[in-house]
């Protein structure tokens, strides 16, 4: 197989890959085309989700409550990788294929040629021992540490767009699962389409789906207000996507304790007090 | 730093909490040995975050991506076992001729009634392949070796199991990826 795939190549092997069924060769060649081409990566993330689905589904077992310590000592011992150096492998990763690894399984500054050559035998024990002091030294004052710094707030962004990320998807599944969950139909005030809050009273999480919207100047948006106790606050913005359909997770906690109304307007991002009434529904 | 140190190991615990019985699962069901499955649980966790920035929200959940990482480490470990020839088994094919699988089978592999249905909508052949490759990690090749078909025939065949799942398991919101074509370009 060419390392070189054309797209009707790799459509042809994006299923065997998200089944993991290819040969090292095969998959390193459909994973360099998808690097490249937005199309296929699209199939092969499409067919990864249903596999995905099977993964899901299999029975949970729990693991000995040992692993979690080893796990994020393990995590506290290694470093953050940059995305642009992994390249296409943003679902997997080879261990055979990862440079960061070292031949008994260390990783990140333990696994460098630097390291490997230093605990080489054939170095004499005392330039060995000179360079051990100082070589990490040097590498860390004006390699690793200044890296370090730099990534940091990169590092920290990243974790706090995941842990948003996290929250959200459970707010989701669980405003979607809960079987106290209630479906509000919102009455269109003018204009057509559809919108319904799904809201759980127990934890106050809601979802917000609006479909079939109606066209609108690229800098405006669709506003939510929830109004209860003499207020009427803003809590959020959407704008439809391709197909017309638009939602928002409410915030949480919402900010008035106990809302009577929600509402949703059409006008200026910039402006949302300057919208026009859409769909309101009472809670 | 201290502080961003500290931040790094509480959303990390959180990860874990949230998600250490899925990723356990998937590395159990295919290595079959909790030892095994309990160094490729650890790798999972280390690879996700280390490779947090690569994780794209468009492609699927946390917990899909997760999950994708964990199989992958897991196939890869089981590949290596077997050519060291280092007591990890193969699993034998099931045979086709049987007309169902047994429910009590299903229900074991499975804890989703939706994915059972799905499963037993396949045909014979189609479920033959999909348990050697999902449970056994074997590659297209081996697949047709052991079963003595053409590999053309079990790349359909995984073809077709795909999309009889995502049809039984994916709403249907736009066309399969697979159907569309290339943009030039």
């Amino acid at each position: 197989m060419s390392s070189r795939m054309s797209c009707a190549q790799v459509t042809e092997h994006v299923v065997a890959y998200a089944w993991e069924a290819l040969d090292p060769e095969e998959r390193i060649a459909v994973q360099g085309h998808c690097s490249e081409c937005p199309d296929c990566d699209a199939r092969l993330a499409a067919a990864r989700r249903v596999v995905g689905l099977l993964d899901e589904a299999l029975p949970r077992v729990e693991p000995p409550t040992e692993l979690r310590a080893r796990v994020l000592q393990a995590v506290a011992s290694s470093a953050p990788v940059d995305p642009g150096a992994i390249g296409s492998e943003r679902f997997t990763a080879s261990r055979e294929a990862d440079p960061r690894v070292g031949p008994h399984g260390q990783r990140g500054w333990r696994s460098t040629p630097v390291f490997r050559w230093l605990l080489g035998p054939s170095i004499p024990p005392l330039a060995a021992a000179a360079v051990v002091l100082v070589v990490p030294l040097l590498t860390w004052a004006f390699l690793v540490r200044p890296y370090y710094e730099a990534r940091l707030s990169a590092v920290q962004a990243e974790l706090a767009r995941l842990e948003e990320q996290l929250a959200a998807d459970e707010r989701i599944e669980w405003t979607i699962r809960s079987p106290t969950t209630r479906t509000i139909a919102l009455s269109p005030a003018t204009g057509s389409g559809q919108a319904a809050l799904m809201f759980d009273p127990e934890r106050r999480w809601g979802m917000l789906i609006a479909q079939h919207l109606e066209p609108m100047p690229v800098d405006w948006a669709y506003h939510v207000w929830l109004v209860g106790g003499g207020q009427r606050l803003h809590v959020g913005s959407f704008t439809p996507d391709d197909q017309a359909t638009g939602y928002l997770l409410l915030p949480d906690p919402l900010p008035i304790a106990d809302p009577q109304r929600i509402e949703i307007t059409r006008g200026p991002t910039a402006h949302p007090d300057a919208g026009e009434l859409e769909f309101t529904a009472s809670f | 730093m201290l502080d961003v140190e500290r931040g790094r190991q509480a959303a990390l615990a959180t990860l874990y909490d949230r998600y250490s019985a899925a990723v356990y699962s998937v590395a159990i069901a295919i290595l079959r040995d909790p030892s095994r499955a309990q160094d490729v649980a650890q790798e999972a966790f280390v690879r996700s975050w280390t490779h947090a920035g690569s994780f794209d929200a468009d492609r699927g959940s946390v917990l899909n991506w997760l999950l994708g990482i964990t199989r992958h480490l897991a196939i890869d470990e089981l590949r290596r076992a077997w050519r060291a020839a280092d007591r990890a088994e193969r699993i034998e094919p099931s045979d086709p001729a049987d007309p169902e699988l047994p429910d009590a089978l299903l229900e074991r592999k499975w804890r989703s009634q939706e994915v059972r249905e799905a499963l037993v909508r396949l045909s014979p052949v189609q479920r033959q392949t999909v348990e050697l490759v999902y449970f056994g990690g074997y590659t297209l090749t081996e697949v047709a070796a052991r079963l003595e078909i053409p590999t053309g025939t079990v790349k359909s065949r995984l073809n077709a199991a795909l999309a009889s799942l995502r049809a039984a398991l994916v709403p249907p919101e736009a066309p399969a990826p697979e159907a569309q074509q290339c943009r030039p370009g």
